[in-house]
Formats: structure tokens, sequence, C-alpha cells
């Protein structure tokens, strides 16, 4: 995956072993900023840039059927849509877009399917290139609601972008702990994260796992905390200055209130 | 593209037949929970989460100043008030018709924060009084009348209230958001052009004109209330702050006062309400005034007490000192807002913006020159109130060590303590751990500049690598905050990661990601220490600031060198392959050197190599010592005030030549810019301790300890001084706190066992801990100490054919050669108590000849001599013992050797003893009892070289007048 700041398990494993597990991206950073750093021609922005595609073509499979495409042609636009962009190498377009790797592909999207390579690709289609994984897509996504204006489709995808992103997030977390042998912890605890009325209480859950009240506060800390930084982190790669993290996370939390 | 049937709330319900369930709604915001929400939440409740958001906005006030006198007070209110911690209102982000989205300010009062009003549809500043510690009527009173204040102006410069309100016991308004931040966030940023500055303070004058004319003050003028939108345009806020007294209380009276001292005017200060008048405002905008064109307000101390002080007792430098930019119109305006007499201010707001823009049009102001006569008065003199301002200080100064931890102070340390942890090395190359270790140490060596910072020693936290635990950490070394990092390095990036954390709330308070260039490391590690110096408020010195920002060298390939040397000589003492590695670290050394010529801390390091490898008995030549002194020059040369040279210097003529003044002297200039350094006091303990200094010595120990919680070996270094001051008890605790450290070493056990027995005369305790560690060890590892106590205790106890058996097992030379005895001595006096004195003389003799020897080598040794004066005494040869007795104790006296000396003269006592001249022994012990590492109560009850004595009444008093209470 990206730069592992990990640490959260408190197992004893050390982060280079949590790496080794992870097999494949241990090197490469998927920092938006990389990609944009080298205008994408470098083998390492391509690489970046083919692992931020991979984890954030939902938004964009989400937004081409809100267009009116169906399940199928979703897909394959989707799969067209990606191999172009890892073609094309010019990244110019991105700096009115201040440099969000959101925004940037939205914007993409678009383009992609005003224009008549539209046409060219659904000739490729067929050919098995698959260029990133639609797997997991659920049975409701693929039967998802038809769809009305362009301008829900914008906010579609931007809805969409952010519980990829909180996913990611999620999982991540939940990989640390599990690595750590801490899968249960992290079950017990996440649901002391939205801090929601009604949810277990603190003591219910420590009480539950054998901690005392103290220890699980302590736990929960470190918890939290892990979660903050891991949020951040994985914004931070999708904006391309460290600044933007904050703006970029305050636009999401409004998107999801509106 | 078809149309569809409308669905409500646009995409987000779903109408697909597949949904049977009816959807969810989060509890805490209303929202609806989608299926596809991860994890089943309410993804924006989970997003705020993210945010820095806090669960009780009522509470919110409390919670950054965590002195721990502080966290006392609040929790004692706290439970006072009958809340607890469950009881706290369970919504998160929610404040009635508000939803908080972000902390955007604290002050003394409440905090700000950015919200959304959702009835409103609007995003405004919502301030929240924090009335978790006073909820007195007279408070809310107060907020009411600022708020209601506020409201009744309305001017583009004036920050405009929405709402007022009350709720869950918590004051708060809303007021429109101004983005772009409070003044000295801005400035901290980027430095304002003057002439920007001027035109900013001229309209701040005549907005608070305005106020004047609607009859309202603002009284607490500073540039956190002076916000800057998008444009820079300035707009005030937090009007009045109400500084009327209400009551009579003292404490109120001194809270009411009390706000930021730094630009509060002299007649605030001293808490002389009528005086306050428009002329107040004008003092106020004169120092922020101060403070953009010279960086720091007229005045600041190290406490709010200080501050006020210097406000009312002194005059403000001249700004043209700070900054040369400034000319002399512009120093006048200045100065003529600041002035302690109001009357000699600016008559009005008005006034003040007039001049200002004529000085923006070039035009000549009107304010006079201040001359230099009238600049020497001291306003306060002329002030028949003087001891009104007396009883004020007074007053300040006793509700100050509570107020001032709860009011907005701007020097005051958040911290007790902070410890820098190993920062994880995330680089795939292993090699780069060393890199990875560099970063920390530079990083703990810029804190460790700053006097008001404690920062523990790096020999400390190592021991923490890996562990995450912050809170046990933060117990264990005593200290209030944490900084833990990783570091990656790859190619030529590196990616830094560092976080602050509050160790005793497990509380992340600063974090920062740095994702850079190879080259800006040392960059980033200056910007990481300033941050953290921020972030804990520490008094910062102009020094101490510049020693922040140096750089340790400009090539990364010989830091990377460095790195590497440098922990192999700070731990080559405990590795059997010491000389291949410290030799193996001046190579290095060398190598970094011939990169960088000006790598100071290179030289220094290669220097302490090269007195290691002399004091360590490697390599005794001169010519060692030379290569030291020439690192030593190099250093200097470079940079002749740096603490790190001086160190280095006073390590090398204390292990190369013992020259303890000169050491002395040099550790004393090193520990002004090395405060934090506990091998300076370690140092000037042990050079204190050999000149007779005690009470210094256990101070500077105590001091290098406290730096250095985990480090053994000073623990124990304390114990030894407490036991040689015949401090028994704390001797006890910090052989205790070593054997906690070192739970396997047997001989610390076994000391502390023997304390027992010069203390108290009580043997027990070493035949448990003997039993104890025996039983322990199966394999028999620790024989050989265990065997030097099981012969101990046999000859205190008299036992001597324990004795007789174990004593073969000792040494033949003790390793304390200079005062110590070995085998054939201790078999002498085995013989010697069991009466046969042929062993004895057999046994003596033998002695002798090995302390002959021992002698020789050392002439100047008083107590080598000393112990031949002994055997001598066994042996019955009467003059020669006294001879060489009385001639150790010139050679050693302990006004030159304050360790020695006291166990030369004990000597001499027992040779006396031996030889039968009482009373001169008895006048020996007398001496000896009185002083450091003299006698002790125990050995004089059981060691039988004082038999000889027992029974006499004199000897029995000295014995009495040690005995423990």
């Amino acid at each position: 995956m990206s730069a592992n700041d990990s640490g959260a398990s408190g197992s004893g494993i050390s982060p280079t072993e949590l790496r080794r597990e992870d097999g494949a991206a241990v090197f490469a950073t998927t920092h938006w900023s990389v990609v944009l750093e080298a205008q994408g021609k470098s083998p390492t922005a391509q690489d970046a840039l083919e692992k931020l595609c991979r984890t954030y073509w939902r938004p964009v499979y989400s937004f081409i059927r809100r267009q009116g495409a169906g399940p199928e042609e979703a897909e394959d636009l989707t799969q067209g849509f990606f191999a172009l962009l890892l073609e094309r190498r010019d990244l110019d377009a991105v700096r009115k877009e201040k440099g969000r790797l959101r925004s940037y592909l939205l914007t993409s999207v678009k383009h992609f399917l005003a224009s008549e390579q539209r046409r060219a690709m659904a000739v490729k289609r067929g050919k098995g290139q698959r260029v990133v994984a639609l797997d997991g897509l659920s049975a409701n996504e693929r039967t998802e609601v038809e769809p009305t204006d362009s301008l829900s489709a914008d906010r579609l995808y931007e809805r969409r972008w952010a519980l990829t992103l909180m996913e990611q997030v999620l999982r991540r977390l939940r990989d640390e702990y599990s690595t750590g042998g801490n899968a249960v912890l992290f079950d017990s605890l996440k649901q002391l994260l939205p801090d929601e009325p009604g949810a277990p209480s603190r003591a219910a859950i420590a009480s539950q796992l054998g901690m005392t009240d103290n220890a699980l506060r302590q736990a929960f800390h470190r918890f939290r905390h892990r979660y903050q930084l891991l949020l951040r982190e994985e914004i931070s790669h999708t904006v391309a200055i460290a600044s933007d993290v904050e703006d970029e996370l305050r636009h999401l939390i409004t998107v999801l209130r509106t | 593209m078809t149309e569809f049937r409308a669905v409500h709330n646009g995409e987000r319900r779903r109408d697909s037949p597949i949904m049977t369930s009816a959807p969810r709604v989060c509890r805490k915001c209303g929202a609806e929970i989608f299926a596809d929400a991860p994890e089943g939440f309410c993804t924006a409740c989970l997003f705020e989460t993210g945010l820095d958001l806090l669960t009780n906005p009522s509470l919110a006030a409390d919670d950054d100043s965590g002195c721990s006198e502080n966290i006392k007070v609040r929790d004692s209110i706290v439970a006072r008030r009958g809340k607890k911690e469950s009881e706290r209102p369970k919504t998160f982000a929610d404040f009635g018709d508000y939803q908080l989205l972000e902390v955007i300010g604290r002050g003394g009062q409440g905090v700000v924060y950015r919200a959304l009003q959702k009835s409103l549809n609007r995003t405004v500043a919502l301030k929240v009084i924090g009335l978790g510690h006073w909820a007195s009527d007279a408070h809310l009173k107060r907020f009411r009348r600022e708020a209601e204040a506020a409201a009744s102006l309305d001017h583009s410069g004036i920050v405009p209230i929405y709402e007022v309100g009350e709720r869950d016991g918590s004051c708060y308004f809303s007021m429109k958001l101004v983005e772009g931040g409070q003044l000295d966030a801005v400035v901290k940023r980027e430095p304002m052009p003057i002439r920007q500055a001027i035109e900013l303070i001229a309209k701040v004058a005549r907005t608070i004109h305005y106020a004047h004319e609607h009859g309202i003050l603002h009284r607490d003028i500073k540039p956190g209330n002076i916000l800057l939108d998008q444009k820079n345009e300035p707009h005030l806020t937090d009007f009045g702050l109400a500084r009327l007294i209400e009551t009579e209380s003292t404490v109120t009276r001194t809270m009411e006062v009390l706000g930021t001292p730094s630009y509060m005017a002299p007649e605030q200060a001293i808490g002389n309400n009528d005086a306050v008048s428009g002329l107040t405002d004008v003092y106020g905008l004169g120092a922020v005034l101060y403070q953009l064109l010279t960086g720091q307000p007229p005045f600041a101390g190290g406490t709010t007490y200080e501050t006020i002080k210097l406000l009312l007792d002194t005059e403000p430098r001249q700004p043209r000192l700070l900054n040369p930019k400034i000319d002399h119109d512009l120093s006048t305006i200045c100065l003529k807002c600041i002035e302690k007499d109001p009357k000699r201010r600016y008559s009005s707001a008005l006034a003040l913006a007039e001049d200002l823009e004529r000085w923006l049009k070039h035009e000549p102001i009107l304010a006079r020159r201040i001359g230099i006569l009238t600049r020497g008065k001291k306003w306060v003199r002329r002030n028949p109130t003087s001891a009104l301002l007396a009883a004020s200080l007074v007053a300040l100064a006793a509700a100050a060590g509570w107020i001032i931890s709860k009011s907005e102070l701007i020097w005051h340390p958040l911290t007790t303590g902070i410890a820098v942890l190993p920062f994880e090395n995330l680089s795939d190359e292993k090699e780069h751990a060393f890199f990875a270790d560099g970063v920390q140490d530079d990083i703990l060596i810029k804190l460790a500049k700053i006097a008001d910072l404690k920062v523990i020693s790096r020999t400390s936290v190592m021991q923490y690598r890996g562990k995450q635990n912050v809170r046990q950490i933060g117990d264990a070394l005593r200290v209030s905050h944490v900084l833990e990092g990783t570091v990656r390095r790859f190619g030529g990036k590196l990616h830094i990661n560092a976080q602050l954390v509050d160790a005793r709330t497990d509380a992340g308070i600063w974090a920062e990601e740095y994702d850079r260039d190879l080259n800006d490391v040392f960059a980033i590690e200056t910007e990481v220490a300033q941050s953290i110096a921020n972030r804990l408020r520490a008094k910062v010195s102009a020094r101490e600031k510049a020693a922040l920002q140096e750089w340790p060298t400009k090539d990364l390939v010989a830091y990377d060198l460095y790195v590497r040397a440098r922990p192999v000589i700070e731990w080559a003492g405990v590795r059997s392959t010491k000389e291949k590695d410290l030799l193996q670290a001046v190579d290095l050394l060398n190598q970094a050197i011939a990169r960088d010529p000006e790598f100071l801390r290179a030289y220094c390091w290669l220097a302490r190599a090269h007195d290691t490898l002399y004091f360590g008995e490697i390599d005794r030549t001169p010519g060692r010592l030379d290569l030291a002194k020439s690192a030593i020059t190099s250093a200097f040369r470079l940079k002749p005030d740096s603490g790190e040279a001086h160190l280095a210097l006073a390590v090398h003529r204390y292990w190369g030549y013992f020259d303890y003044d000169q050491a002395r002297a040099e550790l004393a200039i090193a520990r002004r810019t090395l405060p934090n350094d506990p091998e300076i006091y370690y140092f000037s303990a042990l050079i204190d301790r050999r000149q007779g200094r005690w009470s210094d010595a256990v101070h500077n120990l105590e001091r290098a300890s406290e730096l250095d919680p985990r480090n053994a070996f000073t623990l124990n270094s304390l114990a030894a001084i407490y036991y040689f001051v015949r401090a028994y008890h704390q001797c006890g605790e910090a052989k205790d706190r070593v054997i906690a450290l070192q739970p396997n070493d047997a001989r610390i056990k076994l000391e502390r066992a023997m304390l027992e027995i010069s203390w108290r005369a009580d043997t027990r305790p070493l035949h448990a801990a003997m039993e104890k560690i025996s039983a322990d060890d199966p394999a028999h590892k620790k024989n050989e100490e265990l065997n030097g106590a099981r012969f101990f205790l046999a000859f205190y106890e008299r036992d001597t054919v324990t004795a007789g058996r174990t004593v073969a097992a000792l040494p033949e030379k003790d390793l304390n050669d200079d005062v110590g005895f070995g085998r054939a001595f201790w078999t002498g006096l085995v013989a010697r108590i069991k009466g046969d004195a042929a062993a004895a003389h057999a046994a003596f003799d033998v002695a002798r000849a090995v302390q002959q020897q021992l002698v020789q080598a050392r002439p100047d040794s008083g107590g080598r001599l000393s112990g031949l004066g002994l055997i001598d005494a066994g042996l019955g040869r009467k003059e020669d013992a006294i001879r060489e007795g009385r001639q150790a104790v010139e050679l050693t006296p302990i006004a030159k050797d304050s360790l020695e000396g006291p166990e030369v003269v004990t000597n001499l006592a027992a040779i006396y003893a031996w030889v039968g001249q009482r009373d001169l022994a008895i006048e020996q012990l007398e001496i000896a009892a009185k002083i450091p590492n003299g006698v002790h109560y125990g050995d004089l009850r059981l060691d039988p070289t004082w038999d000889p004595l027992r029974g006499d009444s004199r000897f029995e008093k000295i014995v009495n007048s040690l005995a423990p209470r």
C-alpha cells in the first residue's frame, strides 16, 4: 500500500514485517503530489497513479452509471477511462483543479465521456483489458437507481469518493490491528469511534474484553489517534500540498452533510 | 437521459427493490445511514471524528493548559460541582442550532469554533465560554455585557455579533466568521511589511475611535483579538471583556485584571479601573504596533507577574534597536502610545490614526520626539498610589499561583519535561536506522539547548525504542510530554512524521508530516524543534532561538558517518569489543571531518573517542591525548563559545589529567548553553565530591539523574554520594531504583543489603539477599559476587570457618586498587581474629610484598601507602606503620581529596589502634566520624578491625553518635 506509518497494533510486530505481509506495493508512495511533480512521466509516477486509480475507481464508476450507462457499459467505460488516463502522460489540466485528485478525476471523466474516445474504447471492449479491478461491486451498486440530472451525478461522485476514502482508512486500520492479532480489539473499539449516543458504553466493552476501564480508555485514545492519522494520511495522498488536507477533510464533511 | 421519479434527497434514498429494511438514522446528527456506509456507521460523523473536536464545549477551555497543578484544581472543581465524566452530554459536535466543525482559537476564557448554524445554513464563529471553573453570576453578567456591547456596534472593522445565548451551562455567542485568522498567527507565518502594518493599525485605530464615540471601550486590544480576512482587512473582536470590578473579592479582582499582560496598560495592570479610559485602548494599539514592528510585545517576562513588573518598572526597548528599518518618526509614534502616564499618550485613537496616516503620506507627524530626560522618569514613582501598587502586586502574586495556570499566559511553559523518543525507521534499508536515530538525536539536542525546557537525555530514552505506551513512558521518565516520530528515507527523499503527545492524557497535541528532499533534513529538524518549543510555550532566548536553527553539517555523507560513529563511542564502555569499536569510530569521524572540515560536533566526538581510549586504559600514551586535544582545538576554532567544545575540553582535562579545576571551569561554561546535558552535571558532581563540595555534588547528581532517569550508572553514583554523606535513607531509595532498572544485577542487590549493615549494624538483610540470589542462580553465575559477600559477612560475624573458606576465592588485588586490600591481607585478618599469630604473620608478609609493589608504582598515592602502614601494623612493625600512616595523610589530605582523604584517615586510626596508640586512634576516628566518607555506625560496631578500641568510653561515644535515630 502506501508508506505505512504503522505502529498502532502494539503487538511487537515490526513495521517491516507488516509491510512484507502487504506484499506488492511496499516502496512506491501513492502520493498524488508525486504524480504531479513528475508530470506523470516517470515510472514512479505511473506506478503511483495506477495505485491511486485502483483505490478510487468507484466514484468514477458511480458517476458514469449516473450519467446513463448500464452496469456492463459503465464497467467498460471505467476501464477505458483509466486505461486512457494512464496512457496519457500529460497532466497540465490538473493545475486548474488546485491539484486535487478528486477534482482531477471528475473533470477527466467528464471530458472522457464527452469525447469521441468513447467510441474508440467501445471498440476495445471485449479485449479483456482490465486496468482496474472492479470486483467488489455490490449487487446494490449494479442495480443502482437510474439517473437524474448531472448535478446529482457530481454529488454522487463526491459522496462516493468520501465513502471510498473512509473505507480505505478503516480497512487500513483494521489491517493494522488484525496483523497485530488485535482484530477483536478493533471491532470493539470501532464502535466508540463515531461517539454515537446509544453505542455500547466503554465500561461494557472493557468488561467484554477483560480490560480495565483505564486500559480501554488508553487503548481507545491510541485507536482514535491512529485513525485520525490514517485519515489524514489517506487524504494527503490525494492532494498536492500538505496544507490542503484540512480543507479537503472539511470539504468531504460538507459533501456528506448537504 | 430518462427522467426518473423524484427521489427524496436526490440520490440518497434508494427505491431499489432490494432495499427492504427501513433506513437507519444516526443518533448523533440525525442524518440517514445508508447501506453502503463503511462499517455501518454514520460516515459524516466518522469524518468529524477525524477533526480536532472536543466532546464537551463547556469544558473545552480547561483542556489545553495541562500542568498537573491545573489538573488538580480543575478536577477538584469538577468534583465539587458533582459532574462526572459519564454525565457529560454525549452530543459530540452538536451545540443546539450549531454544529461544531473545528476549533479555531482558544482564549483565556473560552474556545472559538467554526460552526454551522443549521437553521440559517451559514458558517459562523462560535465562542463558547468555559464555565468549568467559575460559573459565578458575575461572570455570566460580564459575558452578557461584553456581547451586548459589541452587538450594538455596527462597523466594517468590528466583527458583528449574531446571537447570544446560554446552553448546558455554557455561555456562547456567535459572530461572523472571519477567514484568515488572528493577527499574531498571521504574522508568525510571515512578518508584515512595515507599511502594511501601519495601514492596518491606522484602520484599527479608527475602528476603536468609532467604538469610543459610542461609549464603548475595548480594554483588551491584542493581536489575538484582531482578525484578518481574506483581503487582510482587520476586524476587531472580543470587545469589552468588561473589566469593571463587580465584587470586592481579591481573587475575582485579580482575575478581572489579568488577561494578556503583555499588551495591558499600566493602569489596568494595577487594577485601577477608574483610570481606565480610551487612552487605555490607545496603549493597546501601541503595544500591538510595537509587536508588528519589532516582532515582540513591549514587555514580556517569564510569568504574568514578571511581565507586569517589567511593564510598571521599566521602559520599553527602543523599537529601532530591534528593527533597524523603523525610522524615528515611527518609533516616536509607537512609544508615545505606550507611555506609562496616560496623559502623555495620544489623546485619542483618532489622533493616533491621523498621525499614522500622516506618516503614510510622508507628512510630518505631530507627536513630539521624546526627550532623553522625560524618558528616564518613572511614572510609578510620581504616582501616589504606589502603596496600592505594591498591595496589588502582592495580591497578584498570591493569586498568581492558581490564576496563572488558567489565564492566557504568553510564556508559561506547558510542560514539566519532554522526552524525545527514538524515531522509528521505516526505510527499507537497515542502515538508515542510524540516520533515523540521528534525526531524533538532533531534535533532542536542539530542544535540550532551551533552558526553559527539561529534556530527557538520550541514554534514558533509547531504552524505549519501539515501545508505545506513552503514559508509562511519561511516568517512568517523569515528563509530561513525549515526541515520537518515524523516518523514512528512500533514494533522495525523506518522509518524516512527528507527533507531540501529552503523556498524562495520551492526547496528541501536535503532529506534522514532512515529505521532502533528503537535503532538507536539517531544516525539518529545525521546524520540528521550533514547533515543539512553540507548542510547549517554552521561553526561548534569542541565543537559544539561533541555536535551534543551527545545522550540524552541510554534508549528508559526513552526517551519515557521524551518526554511525556516535553510538559506538557512547556505548563503548559496556562492550568487550571496546578497542575495535572506538578505533572504528575514530576512523569514521575522521572521514566525516575530511568531507566537512566545519563539522563541529564531529570534532567534539572525535576528542571524546580519543579520551575514552586513554581513560579506558586501551591507549595510555600522551599521543592519544594529543589527538584529543587537537580535535578540541579545531572545535574551538570553529566556534569559540560552543558548549559542546567546552564539555569536550572538560572531559579531556578530567580524564586525561585529573585537572579538576580546569574541568570545573569548562563545565560551568558548557552548562550555560547545554542546560539539559546530564554529563555536565555528572562530571561536575564528581569534581564537587572530590573537592569536598558535598551538597553541590548531591544536587548535581540529582539533576543529572533527573535528566537521565534510566541511567543506572548515574543513579548508583547518586546512591554512593548519599552513602558518603550518611543519608542512608536516600541511599536506600536510590539503590532500590537502580535495582528496578537492573533487576539481574546481583552486586547492586548485595550492596543494598550491605547498606543496612553500615546503617544499622543489621546483617540479616544481607543473609536474605544472598540466599535469594543463590536460589535464583542455579547455574552459579553469580558466584563471584556472592563469595565476596559471604566473606564479608563471615568476617563481621566472626565466623572464622566460613571466612577461612571463602577468603581463598577473593581476588589477589582489590579492584579499587588505591585503597583496597587483596586476598593475603584478608587472610591475615582472619587469622588474627582466630588468634593464630603465626598464620597471620605469614599472610601479612605476602600482603606486604604485594602492597610494596603497588606503592612503588604510585608513590603519590596516600591510599596505597596507608595500606602498607596497616599491614606493617599487623606485622608488629610499629614505627614503620605509624610513619607510613602519617605520611599517607600528608600525601592525600582531606582538603585536597575529599574522597580518598577520609579513607586514609580511617586507615591511620586503624593503624594507631593496632599498634596500641589508643588516644591517637580515637583522635583520628573523631575526625573520620564527622566527615563524609568517613566511618559508619555499623562498621564500627561489627568490624573486627576496631576490636582493640572496644570498651573505651570515648570509642563507644563515637559509635553512639553515629547510631541511627
